[in-house]
């Protein structure tokens, strides 16, 4: 079937590196995940040949490849099935605790009042949102925030429902957890929520710009939009140093620590596809956001950076 | 240590004085002198003028024409912001309660990360912009001395709204990181109320006419704090002492300049009789 083909050609270089002994149990659910999808997607069309007569169905980035745009939704949501359970081990790992750092000042960024309505999207683990609560108990003895996590993974979710048992915020109406696709936040009525956060996931959706369009819907006016996510580094010196790490020291790491050499590869190469710091802050004023002075902050060099926006 | 200093000036300021007349009585400048001139005549003038420019704005910042703002900007924010300085300081907690009043979430502070010295700025920038409006057609048929002192007391009432919270706002003023911005702030004030008295100096001057209101301005704004008379009567008293002082020290430094100029020129004279070529 000429779909198989196509993906075996998509796959080929992953392919290649399957042959390595450290073959993983992740990568080969995922590339069956990715047979089983095209053959649907491929049928339902009717012509099995489309995406190869220059492929009418418009194509995304994943990570340095191009897939359909269908299909990128389910290689992520296979990437982070694989990853979920090893995802904070794993960020400690890669970035030697400095995520920790970025979050902590993501969230003083943020600096929640009392009573703060939090969307957060992509935050399955709940990183971002136990630091909401902390933030908003330790500063301002609050109680009354609250924070809806929202995610396409069920994986990633679990591991974020198992961490709050743990907490005082376990059953309580302060957290509650959502699945569901960020590009279409489906059962979030307009104008509900005090602040929207994401935290390195806004580059995994196929869309950015309907991600960021839903977020305006939800926002309250006045509310504030806040992004953290991999950026560019400028400096050159500090940008090679950075490459050589992120493109062969993450991926062994990953091979290492959890056993899953693709999904790394993925995070790193899609890190590389996403637009630098002052082509998102356009995007986020594309959407409507209004935008105080260049709209960004960088962490660390660039490796990160924080995108702010506020709906007026 | 201080007593000190002043002993040491003031020996230093009267052996000047006897020795000045043999050189030049013209040394002083004449915008300096008349400084001093004016000090004591305008008190009453300026009293009136003061109380009207603390109710003017009193009342501009309740509904200031000045500074164009329309709802659903980070401006009108920050104008309500302004309005419950008294109440909450010049604080983030003043900036959340505005955005609540006006209909948005408090976390549209976030607008303004460095909150109470973004309302400094504010504050600061809107006094700047409301000073010429307020001094619209006041100043005509005054003297250059008499426009500075009613300009300088017309921006100190600006101030007077907040007078009680104003320590604080001067203490965020001076932390290293907002250090930048009160000195563009001062420098913007003392520069319109020289450009309004309608100085036009293009030489060195320029430099020290506002380097000298600058010091005057910032040390009565000090005082003013402090101040519980009516009508900040002893600030204005404060004031009219700066100047004199400003002239005096205008002159003395004048002085020592003429001497040390008339003392080099009297070596070199020496030297040239005695046959050396230079």
């Amino acid at each position: 079937m000429a779909s198989r083909t196509v993906l075996q050609q998509i796959w080929a270089k992953r392919t290649i590196n399957s042959l390595s002994p450290f073959r993983t149990a992740g990568f080969s659910t995922m590339t069956k995940a990715l047979h089983q999808h095209h053959a649907t997607g491929a049928a339902s069309r009717g012509n099995s040949d489309n995406y190869n007569q220059g492929s009418k169905e418009p194509e995304t980035h994943f990570g340095f490849q191009n897939v359909p745009e269908a299909m990128k939704e389910t290689l992520v949501k296979q990437v982070f099935a694989n990853v979920a359970t090893k995802y904070d081990i794993m960020n400690d790992v890669m970035s030697g605790g400095v995520h920790r750092l970025w979050k902590d000042h993501f969230i003083r960024t943020l600096a929640p009042t009392p009573g703060t309505k939090l969307l957060d999207v992509a935050g399955g683990t709940g990183d971002i949102a136990m630091r909401f609560l902390d933030y908003c108990k330790e500063t301002h003895g609050d109680n009354t925030a609250q924070v809806t996590v929202f995610d396409i993974n069920p994986n990633m979710l679990e591991v974020g429902k198992e961490r709050f048992t743990k907490t005082p915020y376990h059953e309580t109406s302060q957290v509650s957890f959502m699945e569901g696709n960020a590009e279409k936040l489906e059962h979030i009525p307009d104008n509900s929520m005090d602040a929207y956060t994401i935290a390195f996931g806004i580059r995994n959706c196929t869309h950015v710009d309907r991600v960021l369009k839903e977020a305006y819907r939800v926002l309250k006016p006045g509310g504030r939009f806040m992004c953290l996510e991999f950026s560019k580094v400028e400096n050159p010196v500090i940008s090679k140093v950075y490459d050589v790490f992120s493109f062969d020291v993450i991926p062994t790491m990953g091979q290492i620590v959890a056993n899953d050499r693709d999904s790394y590869q993925y995070l790193v190469e899609s890190i590389r596809k996403f637009p630098p710091q002052k082509e998102f802050a356009k995007m986020i004023k594309d959407a409507g956001f209004t935008v105080m002075g260049q709209g960004y902050e960088d962490l660390t060099f660039g490796v990160a950076a924080i995108h702010s926006g506020f709906k007026l | 240590m201080a007593t000190l200093m002043r002993r040491s000036c003031a020996t230093l300021l009267s052996r000047n004085n006897s020795m000045a007349w043999c050189f030049s009585r013209a040394l002083v400048t004449p915008s300096v002198r008349s400084f001093s001139a004016s000090t004591y005549l305008r008190t009453e003038e300026a009293t009136g003028a003061n109380s009207n420019s603390s109710q003017d704005a009193t009342n501009q910042s309740s509904n200031s024409p000045a500074v164009p703002s329309a709802k659903g900007t980070p401006e009108a924010i920050l104008k309500k912001a302004l309005t419950l300085v008294p109440e909450y300081g010049w604080t983030t907690v003043a900036i959340s309660k505005a955005a609540e009043s006006m209909g948005y979430p408090a976390i549209i502070h976030g607008m303004f990360p460095n909150g109470g010295a973004d309302l400094i700025d504010y504050f600061l920038q809107d006094c700047l912009n409301r000073l010429p409006l307020e001094l619209e057609g006041r100043m005509d048929g005054l003297k250059t001395q008499e426009k500075i002192r009613l300009g300088t007391l017309t921006r100190l009432g600006m101030v007077a709204p907040y007078i009680d919270r104003w320590p604080e706002a001067l203490a965020i003023m001076g932390q290293p990181s907002n250090v930048p911005m009160s000195l563009n702030h001062l420098g913007k004030i003392v520069d319109e109320i020289w450009h309004l008295a309608g100085d036009t100096s293009a030489d060195m001057n320029w430099y020290t006419k506002r380097a000298s209101l600058a010091g005057i301005y910032t040390t009565t704004e000090l005082y003013m704090t402090t101040d519980k008379t009516p009508n900040y009567e002893a600030t204005q008293r404060f004031l009219d002492r700066r100047f004199e002082d400003a002239a005096t020290l205008g002159k003395a430094t004048n002085e020592v300049l003429q001497i040390a100029e008339f003392g080099v020129k009297s070596v070199f004279g020496i030297l040239n009789s005695k046959g050396l070529r230079f």
